[in-house]
């Protein structure tokens, strides 16, 4: 350690269950320093900002705040408290005002031995507070009262009442409105000038590159790029971003262009969906990439019929889905598989027979005795053909594995004759087995004339599986490439952006 | 989980219960041994206690299974109470709207038909409130509950009164559903009725029903998530609906026993409390049906063996026993069943 100040990070490793969330990652904050982390989703940023503050310890490697360790364990010694977290998620007392919010913990107290809560120096000082650093929020107002960037405002001035000298921003901008951003980049600069050590974590390289004075991106727990403000390339942080290994095409049949598409979307609006068109053809893998929230998984719940759509059409094999509920949309070969598994996907409670047998559209209404041999048989049929273990049909589902559990709800939906499957992280949190497993059933059913709409964040998967890439970014497919065309080059501005960068250059 | 197995388990909540009963009782200035062995012996120990004790069991069942099975589609049914009293209120009044030359192969189940039915209005009516919009069902049945309360009081004060007697006008004869001493002259002069027959037969009924056919099935796949229920195209709020009505159908069933039974009218106060009541018992039940047989017979043993022993303790001391022996009976039952995982 050299002794200057700063909040250090050194080689800090950390694992949860068995992967390696991060390997061997230092970051240096000084005061002063407005410090940029870019990353995917589950590349690692929220566990390190958890042990930037003391919130967990990691596995190996050291954490010091201005020259002095942090111990494991410390998260709440005076040490740690000068750092101040923002989190994405607020963690605010909806019904108090913001100015017991902000002092909650360390009220400036008054009267005999202290016992009374001063809450009119409270609010003086939370104002003063506002006014210096412009964070505009009346000390009185109830939370619940506050709009999402208030919300954010108040969590800030908490960080700054309670002296923090490093704010760690977990992806701030991301719940703003466009207008609310500007100030907040503002503020962060503000936050600098005063010395304080910034660290912002954002998806979006335009805010990055207007504040940041040093970038760093991780990348599967790695830290794959680290660049000074003026040495920042663009187009070399968006790679960085999304590029993977490059990885092996496994062999396939090349699609036969039907003249009809057997999915066509048209303008469709949503909530979270603006004017989407599509086509996919019988035997074609159709992958969809872009940042997580930017459309795909209203897409998907919009052809499967869980949301309504404000205008357009979606047809299946030419027919309009618009008046036809789920059962319907199910009956005519459609098959929904969600991105998370345990809101949407299975019922943890049930069976695996149960869960495999609710996949037959004929058992959502009406009323009929169920043959509980035959629904046994069938599971174990469908469980060794799956791979699914243990083969029990009577376990319950929520005492299988990650791997196992995603294998019956893909079984469930691959082991009715399909027309369309839509599909959204089909191996997230699976097993590199189970991966293998499902790749391998998706590629079947392709070559049975299934259309399958794959949703996906990771892009090597992606481009091994699909024919074609559409890239989603807020709600709008804005480009679609043949697959073997779609480099991270291509696809990482996009992802970003919205635009390539030459369309970006003329902008 | 592993530090307390099931059979510790069993074993601490009966020495803790027996020491509390025990310290109640005795602060209270009586023989426990005495007292615990009254209760037992008024209860098990003669014919007239035991049709007593499978008497007020009776309701408990139904009530019980209709909390249980609202409980299966995720829903907290506190509205047995209200349903119990709208199905009093319904087998009384067509009990009584009969025509004199209805046989009773058709008078019993029209009464009881009807109050199934007021039972079940009233349950679906939360359901449907539930599922069309989110009206949580534990605000709109405890609300069923005052509104069913205050109408009978008024109804049963005004126009459903019959002259100068607190009762409504007797139904007819051949609707009353007979007692039990005509097989088992045992049971002579307790309210033991043929409706514990039906009531012994619906936990187990239901819980085929649940697991024997696909509309069982939904009900318990949008018990267990309603979003993936959803997502295979089960309607979420028909089976809110539904699953609510029979519920409520089941509860008000229970004035099968009370109106068809007992009573042969109905009064103001008749069923009261076995709604409520059928809250703990399907908590103790657990789900499984031979639990809620199981349950109602203990709430009932320690009802009746509470009025055996009201004269000798106060009526405070056996509102706690009864709390004690029920909350130890929950913890056992709540461990008996708790899943054990397969993969950790």
């Amino acid at each position: 350690m050299n002794g200057a100040r700063g909040l250090r990070v050194e080689s800090v490793s950390r694992s949860f269950a068995s992967s390696l969330a991060l390997d061997d990652v230092s970051l240096h904050i000084a005061p002063g320093e407005v410090h940029a982390l870019v990353g995917e989703n589950g590349a690692g940023k929220s566990t390190l900002i958890r042990i930037a503050c003391g919130m967990i310890d990691p596995d190996a490697g050291s954490v010091s705040i201005d020259d002095v360790l942090l111990r494991p364990g410390d998260g709440t010694d005076a040490n740690a408290r000068s750092v101040g977290v923002v989190h994405q998620h607020f963690m605010l007392v909806e019904p108090l005002t913001v100015a017991d919010n902000v002092v909650l913990g360390t009220e400036p107290r008054r009267g005999l031995l202290g016992l009374v809560v001063d809450r009119v120096r409270a609010a003086r000082e939370v104002k003063s507070l506002s006014e210096r650093y412009d964070l505009r929020v009346d000390p009185h107002a109830t939370i619940e009262s506050l709009g999402v960037g208030e919300k954010q405002r108040v969590e800030l001035l908490k960080v700054l009442y309670r002296g923090a000298r490093y704010v760690l921003l977990d992806e701030p901008t991301a719940v703003l409105s466009p207008s609310e951003i500007a100030p907040l980049l503002e503020t962060v600069r503000e936050l600098a000038r005063n010395g304080a050590g910034v660290l912002l974590v954002s998806h979006k390289l335009d805010e990055v590159l207007s504040v940041a004075d040093r970038i760093m991106v991780l990348k599967k727990g790695r830290v794959v790029l680290r660049c000074s403000r003026n040495e920042a390339d663009r187009e070399a942080i968006a790679r960085a971003v999304v590029g993977g290994e490059p990885e092996q095409q496994p062999p396939r049949t090349s699609v036969v262009p039907s003249r009809k598409p057997v999915l066509r979307l048209e303008n469709v609006v949503a909530a979270g969906l603006n004017a989407v068109s599509l086509e996919l053809h019988r035997g074609e893998v159709l992958g969809i990439a872009g940042v997580e929230g930017n459309g795909q998984r209203a897409l998907a719940r919009a052809i499967a019929g869980l949301d309504t759509i404000a205008a357009g059409s979606v047809a299946l094999d030419g027919r309009n889905l618009r008046d036809l509920n789920v059962t319907a949309r199910r009956s005519m070969g459609l098959g929904y598989v969600p991105e998370d598994r345990s809101m949407g996907g299975l019922m943890p409670g049930l069976s695996i027979a149960e869960n495999l047998a609710l996949g037959d559209p004929q058992l959502a209404s009406g009323n009929s005795r169920l043959r509980l041999r035959r629904l046994r048989e069938q599971a174990r049929s469908v469980a060794a053909r799956f791979e699914i273990n243990p083969r029990d049909p009577d376990l319950r589902v929520g005492a299988l594995s990650g791997g196992n559990a995603q294998k019956v709800l893909v079984a469930r939906e691959l082991s009715r004759t399909l027309r369309v499957l839509v599909i959204a992280q089909p191996t997230r949190g699976v097993d590199l087995g189970a991966s293998v497993h499902i790749h391998r059933a998706l590629l079947e059913a392709r070559a049975n004339g299934v259309g399958i709409v794959l949703i996906g964040s990771d892009l090597a998967e992606l481009r091994s599986l699909s024919d074609r890439i559409a890239v989603m970014h807020r709600g709008r497919i804005v480009a679609t490439f043949p697959a073997q065309d779609a480099t991270d080059e291509q696809l990482g501005p996009l992802m970003l952006e919205g635009a390539t960068p030459k369309e970006h250059a003329t902008r | 989980m592993s530090r307390y197995p099931r059979a510790r388990v069993a074993l601490l909540a009966v020495l803790a219960s027996a020491i509390v009963v025990n310290s109640v009782i005795a602060l209270a200035g009586a023989q426990p041994a005495d007292i615990v062995g009254r209760m037992l012996s008024g209860t098990l120990g003669n014919p007239y206690g035991l049709g007593q004790w499978l008497a007020r069991a009776t309701p408990l069942m139904l009530t019980g299974a209709s909390v249980a099975l609202a409980l299966r589609a995720g829903l907290f049914n506190v509205g047995a109470e209200g349903q119990v009293t709208a199905g009093v209120l319904a087998a009384a009044v067509a009990g009584a709207a009969l025509p004199a030359a209805t046989p009773a192969w058709l008078a019993v189940p029209a009464a009881a038909l009807a109050a199934a039915a007021a039972g079940a209005l009233l349950g679906g009516l939360c359901g449907w409130l539930r599922g069309r919009f989110g009206a949580h069902e534990v605000v709109s049945t405890l609300m069923t509950n005052g509104l069913m309360a205050v109408l009978a009081t008024w109804l049963y004060g005004g126009v459903l009164r019959d002259g100068a007697q607190v009762s409504t006008r007797p139904i007819l004869g051949a609707a009353r559903v007979p007692t039990l001493d005509r097989i088992a002259p045992l049971f002579r002069g307790s309210s033991l009725n043929a409706t514990v027959l039906l009531a012994l037969a619906i936990p187990f009924v239901v819980d085929r029903w649940l697991l024997r056919t696909s509309a069982g099935l939904r009900v318990r796949a949008v018990g267990d998530s309603h979003e993936s229920a959803r997502a295979v195209g089960i309607s979420v709020s028909a089976t809110y609906t539904k699953t609510m009505a029979i519920a409520g159908a089941l509860a008000g069933l229970a004035a099968t026993h009370f109106v068809l039974g007992v009573k042969g009218a109905a009064e103001d106060g008749l069923g009261a409390g076995v709604g409520f009541a059928g809250l703990a018992v399907a908590v103790i039940a657990q789900g499984r049906a031979l639990g809620l047989v199981a349950a109602a017979l203990l709430m009932a043993l320690l009802a009746q063996g509470g009025l055996v022993v009201g004269a000798v303790v106060p009526a405070d001391v056996l509102v706690v026993v009864q709390a004690v022996v029920l909350v130890a009976a929950a913890a056992v039952a709540v461990r008996w069943h708790a899943p054990r995982s397969v993969n950790p």
